[in-house]
């Protein structure tokens, strides 16, 4: 964070807080299952450019997700960020409001798609690829060479190298195996898949848990979301991203209206504005990083490299069915 | 019947199981052969059948598999040819089926799941072909792109050519999507142009169909196909999966193993069988053994004809007739028989019967013809004599010579004929039953002499105390006393014999040579015997040592030689011989030509107080005191007696090697 953006935030959080004492009705209740950064950046943004009055609770799609199964018992009437899958889950029971966005032209095509494939529930409103995350340092010490593909990661050379987010709790972990499930199909799928795990030391309860030994260099491989991790490269000349050879998946994180909300009108409102340049240039630029849904929106620093979107066509509608869901963590908690 | 016929028995026996066996084994192993002939033949059915059908599994693989190819292709036009060429396999498949399911009933329908997933190719062959339109579309821009690139100079446009060229070869939307970000930034530097070039440009990428939306439906498209295309696969390897598993189920665990688990319950049936079979026979066997004994030869009947003949062989007519009898001789257990005819004459001797009494047959077989067979059954005894008669015409008798007195145990009438079976009591079983009432008798005797032996031994002791007392002096007294002692005396040689029989005397054997010894005897047996008889020593010119207490036995020899006597009623011949038998024992013998002693009493004259002759001549132990000795003495003791002829009595010891 800038000193810029440091002042601002002080600034405009000061005005938030009058603003919310004063109209306390037109505030809207949002869900934020993004980082707690750029959750604190919407809310900071919305108020200042667009006057929108809103109090952000972050948590994670997974709480999120099961909050509103559970009935939306606080009356929160937005859910923005967190992976598009819990978003079209929810959209397919029936738990979002229908949203309308009238700068949808402006909105890239993924973005479309996940509105288009949740039934014009969800829009998205980033996207982050997938990466392998190396510590060279480690893997010279143990002189084995880089990893060039997913398929590399089941090699037994690199036999407990490999630390990643549990993929029953974290989104990261789940992308990198429904990314494997799509490139490998049928019974290959069951035998890389097996091989990795071969590999696995351990699993962290989130994604971005498993970088921490990666930095200290206690293991050598990990997986991640390059825009997680853009930071932390730039710091450390050990670590290094590999896009495999095979192609990598992607995420989308996507925004909706809570199917019971009260304020349905004000809170499509809200979603079409965090789709602005306005909103998502800060983000992009300096606090996500991700790649955000509107045409007009600066491209993250994160993705400049073209050889990033070396990307498989990631099929978001199948693997958000909680059946296939089901059938990928099955195989992969079968596993020894 | 001997031991080894027992044992030729036996062998019989075993012969017939183990041919019993290998009958069971043969019969088992052309079942099995049969049934194994049978279920390949049905294996070869259905093997074509299964061909049929692995056929059509291999057939749904290729096409899964082209499916598979066919996916990574996403090429448009070669989908439209391979959809239409997959079509046809699919229904090509679905006709095999068709005939197959037909055939079968059971199974399930898997030209209807063939159908289905034709079904499922069909429903989404619009999107495919919508998506056929849009690479139309996508050819002609790429041409145009490609065109573009060649005739222009500048930068700004030269990127903008090559942001679109790259958009067009796009497989994804967050690609498509940077590419297009990228697109706009750059077309803002070039919006106020209005040469052809940039127009071009704007034509292609913000026109109706432009690059950009043109690409985006080609890849959501392919996203939707290639999704059902993977249905189609999944559903089409899951088949050919089922039908291969289905297959080798039929082939192998329907057929194969049930045929294979019968046939081993069979074989451990029949084995069960077998044992069971063979164990039975045997206690079967053990407990009627003299019956099977008899029933395993044919020839255990001996024929007799009225005046006395036999033949050895049996017609027909015998044989039929004696499967008649069959019945009543198993009933009765009894292997010693005759049957008799309405007037008692024998027809038919049992072997065993035969046997044992071959010599006094053979007697009336080899006597004249004017002597003639009489027969008679009296009071459970059955008697068969020679009746020879006499040419003395003023006695006008006939002289019958008792050959064979046999004691029935019972009769039986065969049916309504006249005919009938008298089972001869068994003198082995006659023996068995003596020797127990012996052992018994000599119980008891053993227990009540003992007692009386110590009470007489006080009666001695007291009656001498008495005798020497200085307070009887009266002579008359004296002889009161003496008599007293006198009758004690002969109590205690009475009780001592007694002792003897029970095997309750102390016994003090010692190293004897019989010889010397019943040469040393021989005149005090001319003492005991009568004056009329004469005794004969009959030794064997070796020495015969055995281990025996020699008063004992010297009394023994007497004590017969005394019975013998007895039994001489008038001149007559002691004759008192040893010899040794093959089993090296020695065996003493004392017989005499006396009176002889009729069957029936025979097992008798070991009991204590028997005795045949008139009250007071005797006490009736000098035999039982004989037996006692030798039983105690470790030897055996044989009677054999005829009426008329005389009685011989052996004894036998084991024979010491010096």
């Amino acid at each position: 964070m800038t000193m810029k953006n440091l002042f601002l935030f002080f600034i405009f959080n000061s005005f938030v807080f009058s603003n919310a004492v004063i109209g306390q009705e037109s505030t809207l209740k949002v869900y934020c299952s993004a980082k707690p950064d750029s959750c604190l950046w919407l809310k900071e943004r919305m108020d200042s450019v667009f006057k929108i009055a809103s109090s952000v609770e972050v948590k994670s799609s997974g709480d999120v997700l099961h909050l509103i199964e559970a009935g939306n018992k606080e009356g929160f009437d937005i859910w923005w960020g967190g992976t598009g899958d819990t978003h079209l889950k929810a959209a397919e029971n029936d738990l979002l409001a229908p949203i309308r966005l009238n700068n949808l032209d402006q909105q890239l095509f993924w973005s479309r798609n996940i509105l288009e494939i949740s039934g014009q529930r969800s829009v998205g409103i980033y996207a982050g690829i997938l990466g392998i995350m190396v510590n060279k340092r480690v893997l010279t010490e143990l002189n084995l060479d880089v990893p060039q593909c997913w398929s590399d990661l089941g090699d037994t050379r690199y036999k407990s190298q490999i630390i990643i987010g549990d993929p029953n709790l974290s989104g990261t972990a789940y992308t990198f195996l429904s990314t494997l499930f799509q490139i490998y199909k049928g019974k290959k799928t069951r035998q890389i898949v097996s091989d990795i795990k071969q590999n696995v030391r351990r699993t962290t309860n989130s994604g971005h848990k498993a970088l921490s030994p990666l930095i200290a260099g206690e293991n050598a491989i990990s997986i991640a979301f390059i825009h997680d991790v853009v930071s932390v490269l730039d710091d450390n000349d050990d670590l290094a991203v590999v896009i495999p050879c095979e192609g990598t998946g992607y995420e989308i994180g996507a925004a909706s209206i809570i199917k019971n909300s009260s304020q349905a009108k004000a809170a499509q409102n809200f979603i079409e504005k965090s789709t602005y340049p306005e909103v998502q240039n800060g983000l992009a630029a300096d606090i996500g990083l991700q790649l955000y849904s509107n045409i007009n929106t600066v491209k993250s620093r994160a993705y400049f490299d073209d050889r990033y979107f070396n990307l498989i066509n990631y099929d978001f509608f199948t693997y958000s069915r909680p059946q296939i869901r089901k059938r990928i963590l099955d195989l992969w908690n079968e596993l020894d | 019947m001997t031991m080894n016929k027992l044992a030729s028995l036996k062998n019989k026996q075993r012969l017939i199981i183990v041919f019993f066996a290998l009958s069971l084994l043969c019969i088992s192993s052309l079942v099995y052969l049969y049934e194994g002939f049978y279920r390949s033949n049905q294996a070869l059915l259905d093997n074509q059948s299964n061909n049929k059908l692995l056929i059509s599994s291999i057939g749904l693989m290729q096409v899964s598999q082209t499916l598979n190819g066919l996916d990574k292709q996403r090429s448009l036009s070669v989908f439209t040819y391979e959809y239409a060429q997959i079509s046809k396999k699919y229904q090509a498949i679905q006709a095999d089926l068709n005939a197959f399911d037909s055939g079968r009933g059971t199974h399930p329908n898997y030209a209807k799941q063939v159908g289905d997933i034709i079904a499922l190719l069909e429903s989404f062959s619009d999107v495919a072909k919508v998506r056929n339109d849009y690479n139309y579309r996508k050819n002609t821009l790429r041409v145009t792109v490609d065109n573009g690139i060649d005739l222009n100079a500048n930068n700004e446009r030269l990127y903008l050519w090559n942001l679109l060229k790259s958009a067009i070869e796009a497989k994804n939307l967050l690609t498509l999507g940077e590419l297009y970000r990228d697109f706009i930034h750059v077309a803002e530097l070039v919006e106020n142009d209005n040469d052809a070039e940039t127009k071009k440009i704007k034509n292609i990428s913000f026109g109706s169909l432009n690059v950009f939306s043109t690409i985006e439906k080609i890849i959501s498209l392919n996203v939707i196909l290639n999704r059902h295309l993977e249905e189609v696969i999944n559903k089409t390897d899951k088949l050919s999966k089922d039908i291969v598993i289905e297959s080798s189920n039929d082939f192998i665990i329907d057929d194969f193993k049930s045929t294979r688990i019968i046939y081993f319950i069979f074989i451990v049936l029949m084995i069960l069988f077998s044992v069971c079979f063979f164990l039975f026979s045997f206690s079967l066997l053990n407990k009627n053994k003299k019956i099977l004994l008899s029933l395993s030869d044919v020839a255990d009947l001996k024929p007799f004809d009225s005046i006395g003949r036999s033949s050895n062989n049996l017609n027909d007519k015998d044989l039929l007739f004696y499967s008649k009898i069959i019945p009543f001789i198993v009933r009765e257990k009894n292997p010693s028989f005759i049957l008799l005819d309405k007037n008692d004459t024998p027809l038919y001797f049992s072997k065993v019967f035969y046997e044992q009494n071959k010599q006094a047959l053979l007697s009336a077989l080899t006597s004249s013809n004017q002597n003639k067979l009489t027969y008679s059954l009296q009071d459970n005894h059955y008697f068969l004599s020679l009746a020879q008669s006499q040419k003395n015409e003023a006695l006008e008798a006939e002289l019958v010579q008792q050959l064979l007195t046999v004691e029935v145990s019972s009769v039986q009438r065969l049916g309504s004929s006249e005919f009938k079976l008298i089972f001869i009591k068994s003198e082995m079983d006659e023996q068995d039953r003596q020797s127990k009432r012996l052992d018994s008798l000599a119980t008891i005797t053993g227990a009540v002499a003992h007692d009386i032996n110590n009470m007489i031994s006080v009666i001695v002791s007291s009656l001498g105390i008495l005798r020497e007392s200085k307070s009887l002096n009266l002579s008359e007294d004296g002889k009161v006393i003496d008599r007293a002692l006198f009758s004690a005396d002969k109590s205690i040689s009475l009780i001592d014999r007694l002792l003897t029989f029970s095997r309750c005397k102390k016994l003090a054997p010692e190293l004897v040579e019989i010889n010397e010894l019943l040469e040393g005897l021989y005149e005090v047996i001319g003492f005991a015997t009568d004056e009329k008889v004469k005794v004969v020593l009959a030794l064997t010119d070796k020495p015969l040592y055995t281990y025996i207490d020699p008063g004992q036995l010297e009394t023994s020899i007497i004590n017969l030689c005394i019975n013998s006597s007895n039994a001489i009623q008038s001149n007559g011949t002691i004759k008192i011989s040893t010899e040794v038998n093959a089993a090296d024992r020695l065996t003493i013998r004392v017989e005499d030509n006396g009176h002889g002693m009729p069957k029936n009493i025979q097992g008798r004259v070991f009991e204590p107080f028997f005795t045949g002759r008139k009250k007071g001549e005797g006490h009736g132990l000098g035999l039982s005191m004989v037996y006692g000795f030798v039983k105690q003495s470790g030897g055996s003791i044989d009677l054999e007696s005829r009426v008329g002829q005389g009685t011989m009595i052996s004894i036998s010891f084991s024979l010491k090697q010096i």
